[in-house]
């Protein structure tokens, strides 16, 4: 049991979050051959045989060919106009190859005949007419809980039995928490949130299966690199043996789909940009790209959607902040279209401190008298919100006490963030 | 009554919990006071020592200790032990010519 960590192992903490930060936020071209070793190492591990493995350029590509393999219905017209061609050749792409990897030889030939025949006429027509029944039961059921989740509980009491509860503590705060901050909460939990995003009702549900289903990859970087720390600065080499497999996918591709015959693994992004904050940011294209386009568009940590991002500050108007319903979002906007040029829309009732009262019917048809409350957030520097009140309200002071339930009772906190 | 903003998270100072509220469980060790919708950010309570209650929608948080509320864009903020309501700001939409809870 390992009660006190050495000077010399605490002084590695930084070394484990540079190296897990470092792989998380990787912008290289996958290591096919270390990630395919790793995956076929992990089903061994579980007990499975290994899988056929299915390249795939993104995980939305991941989610939508399984989608298609286990629903066997279209789903092009579910998914947001937003995904562009390109990952519709690669989804086309990707099924075939599942399609293939998933039927026996001796069927193989003819069905890859098939598959290609039309490719000229109509790719995606053709991928969804050759995968049949027996494709889609070979594919069978998720094995994630096998390879992934299991072992992780099974490495996380071993680990957990060898060290005491201080040297545990110290080690997540030290070296999980902040790759979890770098990696996960900063672009991984975007990817997923955008995978989700990216697909209607018809196949959200099978979509939102195959990111909770997912191994993260790259983004799996802050548990990973907790249990590199305790096995490479503490020695626990026998009670984290099993995550072998799982640290070479991770250090060398982005998610995977893993069944129990096959596995969908997608390459890792190949644009990451973030500010100087660790957000993801970007002003002139997407803030996270992968090889077929799919992408994420977002100004300082807050995903956008393209045309925010893309329209220049002086083509957008002020409907286009005051429509916008999420705070965060219209913040950025604020910010893109500047804070002096969205007064110059209004009219200033009050401005007192950091808030300044202004009726912004002239931007609502019919509307006499449209007060919004602007305010300086007291936590970020420059960081503007403008908030819609009741047209009850004449005052800032009216306009905090309704924003806060009631226009009669004084919003006076004693703290304020 | 003593009153705390965080962000859009209204925290005010009440003397009891109505009856009848029903804990919410923590979720990776954390309370989760309020949840966003376009960041993932979220404003959270890391220390033991609090409880969040609910009762047909709306939370209260039982402190028994000094705890502190996080969030990714708001600086810290010190909770003195006691019975608190939490509530959300709201505001109103123009365009729908109605109001409604903040959403971030």
């Amino acid at each position: 049991m390992i009660n006190v960590l050495t000077p010399e192992q605490r002084g590695r903490f930084a070394e484990f979050v540079h190296k897990w930060t470092t792989i998380g936020l990787s912008t290289e071209q996958a290591d096919r051959l270390l990630a395919e070793n790793g995956l076929r190492q992990m089903y061994r591990d579980s007990g499975l045989n290994p899988p056929r493995i299915v390249w795939c350029t993104s995980p939305l590509v991941n989610g939508l060919t399984r989608a298609i393999i286990m629903q066997r219905e279209s789903v092009r017209e579910s998914v947001e106009e937003s995904v562009g061609a390109s990952v519709w050749e690669s989804v086309g792409e990707s099924v075939r190859e599942s399609v293939q990897a998933s039927v026996e030889a001796s069927v193989r030939a003819s069905v890859r005949e098939s598959v290609w025949a039309s490719v000229e006429e109509s790719v995606w027509e053709s991928v969804q007419a050759s995968v049949g029944e027996s494709v889609q039961a070979s594919v069978e059921e998720s094995v994630q809980a096998s390879v992934r989740a299991s072992v992780w509980e099974s490495v996380w009491a071993s680990v957990g039995e060898s060290v005491g509860e201080s040297v545990w503590a110290s080690v997540w705060e030290s070296v999980r928490a902040s790759v979890w901050a770098s990696v996960w909460e900063s672009v991984g939990e975007s990817v997923r949130e955008s995978v989700q995003a990216s697909v209607e009702a018809s196949v959200r549900a099978s979509v939102w299966e195959s990111v909770w289903e997912s191994g993260y990859g790259q983004h799996d970087a802050n548990w990973l690199g907790l249990y590199d720390y305790f096995r490479e600065a503490c020695g626990l080499v026998s009670q984290t043996k099993k995550l072998e497999g799982i640290w070479a996918v991770s250090k060398s591709a982005g998610w995977y789909l893993p069944h129990k015959n096959i596995c969908w693994i997608s390459e890792r992004h190949n644009v990451l940009r973030l500010n100087g904050r660790g957000r993801l940011h970007c002003e002139s294209g997407p803030a996270v790209a992968y090889p077929d386009g799919f992408g994420i568009y977002a100004l300082n940590g807050v995903r956008m959607k393209l045309e925010y991002v893309m329209t220049p500050s002086e083509q957008l108007s002020p409907d286009t902040v005051l429509k916008e319903k999420s705070v965060d979002v219209r913040r950025e906007l604020l910010r893109k279209i500047g804070v002096q040029r969205m007064k110059d829309y209004g009219k200033t009732i009050e401005q007192a401190g950091d808030y300044s009262l202004i009726d912004m019917a002239s931007v609502f048809a019919g509307t006499p008298y449209a007060p919004h409350l602007l305010m300086l957030n007291p936590s970020i520097p420059d960081t503007w919100h403008l908030e819609g009140v009741s047209p009850e309200c004449h005052s800032i002071q009216q306009a905090i006490n309704w924003r806060a339930g009631n226009i009669t009772v004084e919003w006076k906190p004693a703290q304020l963030s | 009554m003593f009153q705390i903003q965080h962000g859009d998270v209204l925290i005010k100072k009440v003397n009891k919990l109505p009856e009848n509220c029903l804990r919410r469980e923590r979720r990776g060790g954390r309370v989760i006071v309020a949840a966003g919708e376009t960041t993932g950010h979220a404003h959270t309570i890391l220390d033991k020592g609090c409880v969040l209650w609910e009762l047909k929608g709306e939370l209260y948080l039982e402190a028994t200790d000094p705890v502190t509320i996080t969030h990714e864009e708001h600086r810290p903020l010190a909770i003195p032990p006691g019975i608190y309501q939490i509530g959300t700001v709201k505001e109103y939409d123009y365009f729908a010519d109605m109001e409604r809870n903040v959403v971030d």
